[in-house]
């Protein structure tokens, strides 16, 4: 039997029971490794950072704005399917506490990154005042109240019908939220503190309850809302594993498709449909973007000539083994099998678009490094690093589709 | 029987080797002519389209498109045929106008095919929205996508799979006449439904299938003749044979 009252429980925990598979295999990559050495070096800029940081640098105004993004931005989760639509409808005045569960669960999982980045956040006002730990987790134990009216704020924002903006909303939490923040960090008198809380919590009051009881629960939102966060999710797992819970999220992106039709006509059925999905669909362009301007960064910053070579051989690869899951992309596609088409085409288009891209990387870091390096024989030694992986790369995806044929 | 486009003689065929869905099926469909294609779910029509498509291998028998079969000639047997689904497959990455000119890609269609779609457009009444997403339209306009691309490639066989659900009255009449106008042109169309009454007034033929098996075939008059009452609109005539039929 299915219960209203168990219902939250099961879908929460049916999302941490994918998710910490998912997690595992994090783990398992080597990006733990990747974190762990991100931290160490880190936070060793951080603390030599914070003893050449000049007299006039603005750090509490810092440590207020990055604290207000934080308390602000409230992420909601509510563990809501599509069909609920239907089926939950109709028990909307029973689920008050499903909602409330949700809005627990969704505060307590943003304690965790309030204090995280307060934490952080924790040198650089130690550098700034010379108020003791003990009034920084004073801060942060009021901060973390703010947060949890932020979360019943935005919860009850979204009760807001499409035709009623939430800009000024969202200005008011912000605003507050920035005040007191603000004179809980400089150790404002007390008055003050006092005055600008009662005036949060009568604001809630007087602005934002209305709101549940004027308008209903607005069941699409929740659901889109819930969509791209789990969506995140499964993006962020993606990059290490293959993920088939994610959804096709597509971006119109209508002036580079029309300059990508101009620069580079696409002339078969399968050289269009991999030229539209790299640049409108999931992650491709971004991703390729991303690691393209990693790639001018290593070229810019590494000091060592070997370093910039390999560097930017590794990173056409990298972006060799990030493309792979577009070549699959229409596989469960019938319409394409129904055409007159050759079975190679598909080969061909994806090799093609493979190395097009793969090239114009490898010449970009060629390029870069002549104009900053002056060194002739370091732009022919990128030039062929970069040629070899891509050379590797595209036979590397023919010799595994012909391995998944047989 | 040699002039008929496709020529499906003695299909035995399912998913599993040793649990046949469809069983000995012989049908036919000639050009200038409309067959429906009429079962109960689960009656194998959807199975049988997915064999004419080239989808899944026949076990025994034979399925010929223009006196072709599949492995013979795979291109030139797709070129003869397009498939208007049940669903509508659409790609999420490619706006309206971008379907209809990829199916211009596929098929090789000639240099006029613009002037073509956009007869079509204007017909189905989606000239306005040449440059949105499918993937948000609801389930009549992506099913009229679905119908245009088909009718775009002007084959000489339609393989049509249910397709007036969610279609509004203007839209399944635009799609009733433009089927009509290619059966004067030439073409055969394979029509599935379960809307019989639309059936009945533009199908030539009809082929009643039940779990697997033909169970009557032949136009409403040798329907009507065979179960012995010349009044019997499709309905009777379906629901008895499919009753009996078993």
């Amino acid at each position: 039997m299915m219960h209203l009252d168990t219902l939250w429980k099961e879908r929460s925990g049916a999302f941490w029971n994918i998710a910490l598979r998912y997690f595992r295999l994090i783990g398992n990559s080597s990006f733990l490794f990747t974190v762990v050495l991100t931290l160490i070096f880190g936070a060793y800029y951080y603390s030599e950072l914070l003893k050449v940081l000049p007299e006039t640098f603005p750090g509490l105004i810092v440590i207020t704005a990055i604290t207000a993004v934080v308390l602000v931005r409230t992420p909601l989760r509510f563990f809501l399917y599509e069909a609920d639509l239907v089926f939950l409808l109709p028990a909307e005045g029973k689920l008050n506490g499903y909602f409330r569960k949700s809005l627990i669960y969704s505060f307590l999982l943003q304690v965790f990154t309030t204090i995280v980045v307060l934490t952080i956040l924790a040198p650089l006002y130690q550098h700034e005042t010379n108020a003791g730990t003990g009034y920084y987790v004073f801060v942060i134990a009021v901060l973390i109240i703010l947060k949890g009216l932020n979360v019943i704020m935005k919860w009850l924002e979204l009760h807001l019908p499409a035709h009623r903006s939430v800009v000024g909303y969202i200005i008011v939490r912000l605003f507050l939220t920035m005040l007191i923040t603000y004179l809980l960090l400089i150790q404002a008198q007390w008055l003050y503190v006092t005055l600008s809380a009662g005036l949060i919590v009568g604001i809630l009051f007087l602005l934002f309850l209305p709101l549940q009881k004027k308008y209903s629960i607005k069941w699409e939102k929740l659901l889109s809302i819930d969509e791209h966060q789990s969506m995140k999710f499964y993006r962020t797992a993606n990059l290490f594993t293959d993920v088939p819970k994610l959804k096709q999220s597509v971006k119109h992106r209508r002036m580079l498709s029309a300059l990508a039709e101009k620069v580079l006509p696409v002339k078969t059925v399968y050289a269009t449909l991999y030229q539209k999905a790299f640049i409108r669909s999931n992650e491709y362009f971004g991703i390729y973007i991303r690691l393209l301007l990693v790639g001018l960064g290593v070229i810019a910053f590494v000091p060592s000539e070997t370093g910039r070579i390999i560097g930017a051989a590794l990173i056409v690869y990298l972006t060799a083994v990030q493309l792979r899951t577009l070549y699959p992309h229409y596989q469960a596609h019938v319409m394409v099998k129904l055409y007159p088409i050759s079975d190679m085409d598909q080969e061909r288009a994806y090799r093609a678009l493979l190395i097009r891209l793969l090239s114009t990387q490898a010449a970009a870091f060629a390029l870069l490094s002549i104009i900053l390096h002056f060194n002739l024989v370091e732009f022919i030694l990128i030039a062929l690093a970069g040629t070899a992986s891509v050379v590797f790369a595209s036979l590397r995806n023919r010799k595994k589709k012909v391995k998944s044929m047989n | 029987m040699t002039n008929s486009i496709l020529e499906v003689s003695n299909l035995t065929g399912g998913y599993q080797a040793n649990k046949p869905v469809l069983h000995n099926l012989s049908l036919n469909v000639r050009p200038n002519e409309i067959v429906g294609l009429i079962g109960l779910n689960g009656a194998g029509k959807s199975t049988s389209i997915k064999h004419i498509l080239g989808l899944l291998d026949p076990m025994e028998g034979s399925i010929r498109v223009a006196g072709k079969t599949f492995s013979e000639d795979k291109d030139g047997y797709r070129k003869q045929l397009s498939y208007i689904p049940e669903t509508p497959l659409l790609y999420d990455e490619l706006t309206l106008w971008e379907h209809l000119q990829l199916t211009a890609l596929a098929y090789e269609l000639g240099n006029d095919w613009q002037v073509h779609a956009e007869d079509l457009l204007k017909e189905f009444r989606m000239t306005n929205m040449k440059k949105w997403f499918p993937g948000h339209f609801s389930k009549g306009m992506r099913q009229k996508v679905m119908i245009m691309c088909a009718f775009l490639v002007k084959p000489s066989l339609y393989i049509v799979d249910e397709p007036f659900v969610g279609l509004d009255p203007i839209g399944i009449q635009s799609f009733l006449d433009t089927m009509l106008q290619m059966k004067e042109e030439g073409a055969g169309v394979l029509m599935s439904t379960h809307i019989l009454s639309t059936a009945e007034r533009y199908c030539d033929r009809f082929v009643i299938l039940h779990d697997g098996e033909i169970v009557m075939s032949g136009t409403l008059k040798e329907l009507q003749r065979q179960i012995g009452q010349p009044t019997a609109t499709l309905d009777d005539i379906y629901i008895k044979a499919t009753r009996s039929g078993k």
